[in-house]
């Protein structure tokens, strides 16, 4: 079968600064959309998120959706370099479409609390659930790995080109 | 690709620098350093149609995420 191949743009937001690369991402919570410009970040674990927007773009019930205890404290003890078992308990998560409250540390060394919680991200023709991180903060959406570059079979950043493309 | 990603892409926002704007249908419909308060407006000027909705990121800030 042929790649897949879904563009993306590289985009300066002032004169003479670095283009970075965005992805035309849309995000679907029930009947609920919204249309979010997202860095593409190879370095972020997960898609990450403004929880406001899932509040009030998506009309996403965290508390609501909490997941049982037990599910909680599996994630917090899970080995999340076994893949395979880590996998299995994404995927748990997003079947049950729980939320999972945490905090996290970004690279930067600041630290910040959200939920992990699915939601149907959409980039082109690639169209799956993925697990996000909602964080208390307000940062530029993200691409990351887990539920989006780890289902392509290639990512290309051209900056010369100024573009880009993800190979499904 | 959507005309409000195509206008997101080619036009200069940098006069929003901090903010986060709404963009429906080619046009700049809100803009507010708070997400709330910029969805809020959004939704009253859209009347139901899609919008774009980004961050224009701080101009003397380099992204390290």
């Amino acid at each position: 079968m042929k790649n897949l191949k879904i563009d993306f743009y590289f985009k300066s937001h002032r004169p003479k600064h670095v283009p970075i690369p965005i992805a035309n991402a849309k995000f679907k919570h029930q009947n609920n959309e919204s249309l979010i410009p997202c860095l593409i970040d190879s370095g972020a674990d997960f898609c990450t998120v403004p929880i406001e927007i899932g509040k009030f773009m998506l009309n996403i019930d965290f508390e609501n959706k909490l997941a049982p205890y037990e599910i909680r404290r599996e994630w917090q003890d899970i080995d999340k370099s076994d893949s395979k078992k880590f996998n299995g308990l994404v995927e748990k998560i997003i079947e049950n479409q729980y939320a999972i409250p945490n905090s996290i540390e970004c690279a930067c060394g600041k630290g910040s609390s959200g939920y992990y919680c699915p939601v149907q991200i959409e980039i082109g023709v690639f169209k799956k659930q993925v697990l996000v991180f909602w964080i208390n903060s307000n940062v530029i959406p993200l691409i990351g790995r887990i539920g989006v570059f780890d289902q392509m079979k290639k990512v290309v950043f051209d900056t010369k080109k100024q573009k880009g493309q993800f190979y499904l | 690709m959507e005309k409000e990603f195509r206008f997101f892409l080619n036009k200069d926002f940098s006069k929003y620098a901090g903010s986060w704007i709404a963009i429906c249908e080619e046009r700049i419909v809100s803009s507010n350093k708070s997400i709330n308060k910029a969805i809020k407006t959004a939704k009253e000027k859209c009347g139901g149609k899609k919008f774009l909705f980004a961050k224009i990121p701080k101009g003397n800030q380099a992204l390290i995420l």
